[in-house]
């Protein structure tokens, strides 16, 4: 318990420090991108929250077959944490996105293969916490929400194939393009390092909200499980 | 001044801003379930001590 309390600490004071840092980096030592200019900045903040989108649901994928298969309460916790911040992320993914087109396209929003199939996960999920609070049952609840979530995952194969599936006005895969059968980065070193740097500290960031929010669901089901006993 | 500067800024900003409010969220969420489970948890140890010893 201690240790886990000291490892959210550690998460917690080194993501927010290493994303201070990544921010710095982009801000004051990257040169401005020739095509789309300053806006292009808003790449290291979107990239990044895509690829925790995504390994949010996939943990949510994975926790939620453990819990059909075992039974085990801890492995639901664990899916309802990261379907949480996934969301979050998801939102995020959306916002920053739609802005990051209108410097790009001059539009928010258009009802693109990519767009369209990001926002559905969003719904999707948003649908998972609505069917979780709509059942009192907390077994069926985690039975359910698992089945919509592993339904739900299966949207981000879709998402990610969608720019070469369909023609849109979203550009292709930003980190590496597969050319003559070898995947090789779609872009210059010097853009590339600070995108994956930032991607990694996110991921730091992401351990440290699932391990926070997944506390909170332990003690949350535990508090339950006392209010039981007292009305027994 | 920088071209697009304006839409950086709301894009970090709304970053930022969501995951301040989430985290201070979800930490004051996690306190007051901490402090409920262990009044709840003494209540419910001082209640089985208490028939155990009018046994």
């Amino acid at each position: 318990m201690a240790s886990m309390k000291k490892t959210i600490l550690y998460l917690e004071w080194g993501s927010i420090l290493a994303l201070l840092a990544c921010g710095l980096w982009v801000f004051l030592k990257l040169p401005i991108e020739t095509s789309q200019g300053f806006p292009q900045k808003i790449m290291y903040l979107h990239v990044p929250s895509v690829i925790t989108t995504y390994l949010a649901f996939f943990i949510v994928f994975v926790y939620s077959i453990a819990y059909l298969w075992k039974r085990e309460l801890m492995f639901d916790q664990i899916a309802k944490a990261s379907a949480e911040v996934g969301l979050v992320f998801c939102a995020l993914v959306l916002i920053t996105g739609a802005i990051w087109g209108r410097t790009t396209w001059g539009t928010y929003w258009v009802w693109d293969a990519r767009l369209t199939t990001t926002l559905l996960l969003f719904l999707i999920f948003m649908g998972y916490f609505l069917l979780r609070m709509s059942v009192n049952d907390r077994d069926k609840e985690a039975r359910l929400a698992s089945v919509l979530g592993i339904i739900g995952f299966l949207d981000i194969p879709i998402i990610h194939k969608s720019v070469e599936w369909w023609r849109t006005l979203h550009q292709p895969s930003t980190l590496f393009k597969v050319d003559s059968g070898e995947a090789k980065p779609s872009m210059p070193p010097e853009l590339l390092y600070p995108l994956l740097a930032s991607t990694l500290v996110m991921l730091a960031f992401y351990l440290y909200l699932l391990l926070l929010r997944y506390q909170t669901e332990k003690r949350t089901d535990r508090l339950n499980q006392l209010l039981a006993e007292t009305q027994d | 001044m920088l071209i697009g500067l304006d839409y950086v800024i709301a894009a970090y900003g709304i970053w930022l801003i969501t995951f301040v409010v989430y985290i201070i969220l979800t930490k004051r969420r996690l306190k007051t379930t901490s402090h409920a489970v262990t009044a709840l948890e003494q209540r419910v140890s001082g209640t089985s001590a208490t028939s155990q010893h009018t046994k």
